[in-house]
């Protein structure tokens, strides 16, 4: 009866795929800067 | 195969690279910031949107400040689409009501529009809202192309810039892009293909019956301003799941030429406007002499696979001539066969036929094309920066051989721009084949499979080269909304963007800073023929050390399976 994304598995997907999006960027920010100082 | 199908081919390549020169002249002004003759109309609109966004175009990044501008933009527009495609259900332009997408296939969605890759793992015309179709993913076509022509032109700044760090400012790039280039040129097309039968509507669609008096209901879409920016930006997503062998995407033969000229355009004009750039036309010439032999070979190696007597057929006594399954009856093979070059030579990914249908043969070229770098023209800029990483390794490489430091286009290549050039290529087989290595022995990869056996590798492989190398088209046969496949083909779209415009920005930072050398009687020609040939043998050893063991395995074992088999 309530929509997907209140489900409470529905919102720890949306935390765990949003967090998997915004590390990629993280960690291509710290590729940046490794290369910035070699 | 006969000369009519020979003379398609060769005319709607003529045409596409003829094109290009105006609009790479163009481009280059929009790149310089140069006056524009819609600059009375847009010029405001510019400047209104600097002011808002409180953006200083004139202000010159140097390359990690530009990699860093490109990477918040592309964090925020991934949260803000995953979210407008997750709440899909609760917003307005929901005529269709559909729900929102599940957490797996929104990530995936959101990371295939951000990064100019377009790969749809859903049916859209039953999955997305009309919403979601404009504000979120329309949108992205423009803004994901206009990302990937704003480093082609940091990159440009780079080779014309003597001593000085700054590569121009990312926002001002794509903002100028987005208005000056794509939206005019984009909004022109769509006209034209409305007057040519594609639908722009809001509603959700007809319900009709049918001759068997069933009811049928017809989706309808805007479908002809995404179709326009979805091929001009070599974004290839459709808005419905048959892509351009829809007849709303693609009414007739002369909206299919429309449609393969687009999608190749911009990325012949943009090598073009880097040669005015640089005041290197015939290194520029050069570059796109080699982009349009691969194109043209891929093309006739297709049409000639594809135009022979299928061995299956010819066993059961069929006569004919042309493998036709999977093919729009309206288009045929030649059409066929430069469409399927020029997208996956492109970055495109927009398909009018079903390559998963094809020869194995065919469908290993498509797939080869791809592994190549999406250079051949590639991407709209990610070609032109694509194969300059090329022509500076196939510079090195001749600077070996005669034992001198390699120079291209008046800037020194030393160890620092090769480190950073191989640690770009790199990124293709190393995701690639690590990821096809994965799903080959895992059963949550297998299950998504049609096929088993050869061409079951070969759609793995295909899956994994069309997302990393961000072209979007599907081989068919592979069910891909799955958790496994959209969270691994996510992250393997976001390493073959991200992961190769780092260094390829690192590299533009080092040769800014670097002098612009006079050409000497020492210099080795970039323009002339030899290079030519020197470059065309790198990126196929390159493209061939890498990938050949892996095709060898998948499409070719296909290819001498069914040769084979009904031969006896």
């Amino acid at each position: 009866m309530f929509p997907v994304i209140l489900s409470e598995n529905a919102i720890m997907l949306d935390i765990v795929f949003l967090a998997i999006g915004v590390l990629a960027f993280a960690l291509f920010g710290g590729y940046a800067a490794l290369l910035r100082r070699a | 195969m006969n000369w009519q199908g020979w003379a398609e081919i060769a005319f709607i390549l003529a045409i596409t690279v003829l094109s290009a020169w105006p609009v790479g002249l163009y481009l280059g002004r929009i790149w310089d910031g140069q006056t524009t003759w819609l600059d009375p109309v847009l010029k405001p609109v510019e400047r209104t949107i600097y002011r808002a966004c409180g953006v200083d175009p004139t202000q010159s990044q140097g390359w990690y400040s530009y990699a860093w501008a490109l990477m918040a933009f592309s964090i925020a527009s991934f949260v803000v689409l995953y979210g407008t495609l997750r709440l899909q259900g609760l917003l307005p332009l929901n005529p269709q009501g559909f729900s929102g997408l599940s957490p797996h296939l929104a990530f995936n969605t959101a990371v295939s529009f951000i990064t100019n890759t377009n790969w749809q793992s859903y049916a859209p015309e039953t999955t997305v809202s009309t919403f979601s179709q404009m504000a979120g993913l329309t949108a992205h076509n423009f803004l994901s192309a206009a990302s990937g022509m704003a480093i082609a032109a940091a990159v440009t700044r780079a080779f014309a810039a003597d001593r000085n760090e700054g590569l121009g400012n990312f926002w001002g790039d794509l903002t100028r892009i987005s208005l000056y280039l794509l939206l005019p040129l984009s909004l022109a097309i769509a006209v034209a293909l409305v007057a040519l039968g594609s639908p722009q509507t809001l509603s959700a669609g007809i319900v009709a019956t049918t001759l068997e008096g069933a009811r049928q209901t017809i989706a309808l879409f805007p479908v002809a301003s995404q179709e326009a920016i979805k091929q001009l930006g070599t974004n290839g997503g459709g808005i419905f799941n048959a892509n351009s062998a829809h007849p709303f995407e693609n009414p007739s033969a002369i909206t299919n030429l429309i449609e393969i000229v687009e999608m190749n355009v911009l990325s012949f004009a943009c090598v073009v406007a880097f040669g005015r750039r640089v005041a290197a036309r015939g290194d520029a010439r050069a570059l796109v002499v080699v982009m349009a032999i691969f194109v043209a070979a891929a093309a006739a190696t297709i049409y000639s696979a594809e135009t022979r007597a299928p061995p299956a057929l010819t066993a059961v006594r069929v006569e004919t001539h042309v493998n036709m399954e999977g093919k729009e009856v309206r288009f045929g093979a030649p059409s066929t066969a430069i469409w399927a070059a020029a997208t996956t030579g492109a970055s495109d990914g927009g398909v009018n036929a079903t390559y998963d249908s094809m020869m194995p043969l065919g469908g290993g070229v498509a797939m080869f094309m791809m592994q190549l770098g999406e250079i051949l023209p590639g991407g709209v800029g990610s070609g032109l920066y694509g194969m300059l990483v090329l022509a500076l390794i196939a510079v090195f490489v001749a600077g070996l051989m005669v034992g001198r430091t390699p120079e291209y286009i008046g800037k020194k290549v030393e160890a620092r721009e090769v480190r950073y050039a191989m640690l770009a290529v790199l990124i293709l087989p190393l995701a690639i084949l690590g990821f096809s290595a994965a799903a080959a022995v895992l059963p949550a990869a297998l299950q998504g499979l049609g096929n088993p056996g050869p061409h079951g590798l070969s759609e793995i492989l295909y899956a994994y080269t069309s997302a990393t190398a961000n072209n979007g088209s599907a081989f068919g046969g592979l069910s891909a909304n799955t958790p496994w496949w959209n969270t691994t083909l996510g992250i393997a779209m976001l390493l073959g963007r991200f992961g190769y415009v780092i260094p390829v920005l690192a590299i533009a930072g080092s040769l800014a800073a670097k002098p612009r050398l006079p050409i000497t009687q020492g210099t080795f020609p970039t323009d002339g023929p030899l290079f030519i040939g020197l470059l065309i043998g790198v990126i196929l050893i390159l493209g061939g050390l890498q990938f050949f063991p892996a095709l060898a395995l998948g499409p070719l074992v296909e290819q001498f399976q069914m040769l084979e088999t009904f031969h006896h």
